[in-house]
């Protein structure tokens, strides 16, 4: 029995190690970012995969000017307000709209939606710039915002469908139907609060996933510097030739900063909306 | 006959009584429908709408706030007939090479995980971090890293693999591999966290049983659990497979501009260089029909294996029964 238990222990031991392993790709990177971000260029250019031995916040105060970060990160958090609030808002609508609807048309209706997940961004968005540019709103946030919301709507109602299904039973939708509330109460008083946990991951993922673009903003706000965005600003001054690496990986750290502390808060609301209500 | 009929009845009893409970009680009339309007007309609008726009203006030849030609199927024609728009889908299914290694990796990894590791779901947070941020900014890391006198470089000469070092990005040969590393490195955690909430679900006694006839961790692995998870692998791989048609733009843009050459580039970042760049309105529609018409094949397929695996599984369980 105990040279069971010792095998096991030692089988236990042998897969922790390897997942530990696996760890270290995804960590390198952002110490090499980080490392980067605050050293010397001599020390950088002396070794550029060692240890650094400087310490300085020149480059980031550099790269937050040059590249007018601050500006870029209030564009990037009005650009994803808005992404956010049209996704929320209408996954919830529909989400709750096709858990309660079963006509013969509305599956067909709710995968034909769903299917817009699969169109190529760029197919839909050369068009939509055109036309935007045609009415003269390039480098408008608030449209590209809209038009970033847009692009997790299909994944977003569908995933709040998804959700209610599994929490909200017939039962709950009839009983708060019979007392004469119409659908817009119903929807109101059990909808959207059975719905908190998938809107939650919902937020969380639209918010991750705009302020992450790069296509929809070099596509439409690329005309407008005073509207850049982080990544654009990012990916923009890093094509400059007189931006040392120490000012990209500086861009790139403000960049990715804001995205992280989202995740590590949503955290818990992201587990519940996947887990579809079952992990309270 | 009369059986047939009285089931009949009994059908059209039950869908009588359902009717109203559905299309009244739940729904809520044609108020409901107001719900669904914001979705539907927001994605009409902004997806299928202009999609139609675009495979109209491939028959022409556009120019976008000028005067447009209708030119048939000419835009096809130069597109097929060019060899750059062959070296990109030759690209893409290159890139598809990548495919196995990424289900089989986080696969394994999800099952290592399954039991009593320390630390699993620190584990599983990690590997999940790329999913979480900007791939734009991720891939501006990866080119410090991965340039000719980056830190990858330096480290191989440092260990006197100094003949290994690569120009990574800018090396043709070189280029599409890293690209789908750095796919998988980026894929990875929430391949592991599906297959990980797939295994979940799958009955312990299952595993124990093939324990007790000492089959070892591979043999659990390709006789059990893979199949068990069958359809969360499926799913996984078609949504690989689109991934990769359809999410390489901020890639490609910050890695390597699609270089050397085209070498490196994915239809998304052709088409968006074609239009964005270089204005050649009417062959980037043509393309982004082309491209719309491989995602739709590519999921008409997926479709086809999912069906026919449930086949398989119903199969099954009718003969264990």
């Amino acid at each position: 029995m105990s040279a069971q238990n010792s095998r096991t222990n030692r089988r236990i031991a042998l897969r922790t190690t390897i997942a530990a392993i696996i760890t270290v790709p995804f960590v390198i990177p952002f110490l090499f970012l980080i490392s980067t971000a605050v050293r010397e260029r001599s020390d950088y250019i002396a070794s550029p995969g060692g240890l650094p031995s400087s310490f300085t916040l020149d480059h980031i105060v550099e790269a937050w000017q040059e590249a007018d970060l601050g500006r870029a990160l209030v564009n990037t958090l009005i650009m994803c307000l808005v992404a956010c609030f049209v996704c929320a808002s209408t996954s919830l609508a529909g989400g709750y709209f096709f858990r309660v609807a079963r006509q013969r048309w509305t599956g067909p209706a709710r995968l034909f939606l769903g299917a817009g997940y699969a169109i190529p961004m760029v197919a839909w968005l050369i068009p939509v710039f055109v036309i935007v540019a045609q009415v003269g709103w390039t480098g408008d946030l608030f449209v590209a915002g809209v038009v970033s919301g847009v692009s997790s709507l299909p994944f977003g109602f569908y995933f709040v469908h998804t959700f209610l299904k599994q929490s909200l039973s017939d039962e709950v939708i009839e009983a708060a139907t019979l007392d004469g509330a119409g659908v817009f109460r119903a929807f109101v008083s059990i909808g959207i609060p059975m719905a908190m946990p998938a809107l939650a991951a919902v937020l969380a993922l639209t918010f991750v996933w705009s302020f992450g673009d790069l296509l929809v903003a070099s596509t439409l706000l690329q005309s407008n510097p005073d509207s850049y965005t982080l990544t654009l600003a990012a990916t923009t001054l890093t094509t400059r030739e007189d931006v040392n690496i120490q000012g990209q990986a500086a861009a790139a750290l403000v960049s990715l900063l804001p995205t992280l502390i989202v995740f590590a808060v949503a955290q818990k609301a992201l587990k519940q909306g996947f887990g579809g209500g079952s992990e309270k | 006959m009369t059986a047939t009929a009285a089931e009949r009845t009994a059908a059209k009893d039950r869908r009588a009584r359902r009717r109203p409970r559905f299309e009244g009680g739940l729904a809520g009339g044609p108020a409901a429908l107001l719900l669904l309007l914001p979705v539907a007309l927001l994605e009409i609008a902004i997806l299928f709408a202009p999609l139609l726009y675009i495979a109209f203006r491939s028959l022409y030849d556009w120019q976008p706030g000028g005067d447009s030609e209708f030119i048939g199927f000419d835009n096809y024609v130069a597109l097929f007939t060019d060899p750059a728009f062959w070296q990109v889908v030759g690209n893409q299914f290159f890139y598809l090479l990548g495919l196995p290694l990424w289900v089989i990796a986080p696969l394994v990894v999800a099952f290592m995980l399954r039991e009593k590791v320390a630390g699993a779901g620190f584990f599983r947070s990690v590997y999940f971090l790329p999913a979480v941020m900007s791939p734009a900014v991720v891939a501006l890391v990866f080119r410090a890293l991965l340039s000719g006198d980056g830190p990858v470089n330096a480290l191989l000469r440092a260990v006197g693999l100094g003949s290994l070092a690569h120009p990574w990005l800018s090396d043709e040969a070189a280029v599409k591999p890293v690209i789908v590393i750095l796919v998988l490195w980026a894929g990875f955690g929430t391949g592991v966290l599906i297959f990980s909430a797939a295994l979940s679900a799958v009955p312990k006694h299952l595993f124990e049983a093939a324990r007790l006839d000492g089959v070892g961790f591979w043999g659990e692995f390709w006789h059990i659990a893979v199949p068990s998870i069958r359809s969360a692998v499926v799913l996984w791989m078609i949504f690989q497979v689109i991934s990769i048609f359809l999410f390489m733009f901020s890639w490609v843009y910050v890695l390597t501009r699609g270089g050397p050459g085209l070498s490196s580039a994915t239809m998304d970042f052709a088409i968006y260089q074609e239009f964005m760049r270089f204005g050649f309105f009417g062959t980037a529609a043509a393309q982004s029909v082309v491209l719309m018409l491989f995602i739709v094949f590519i999921a008409a397929l997926g479709g086809v294996i999912v069906k026919l695996l449930g086949r398989d599984r119903s199969r099954g369980k009718r003969a264990a029964a």
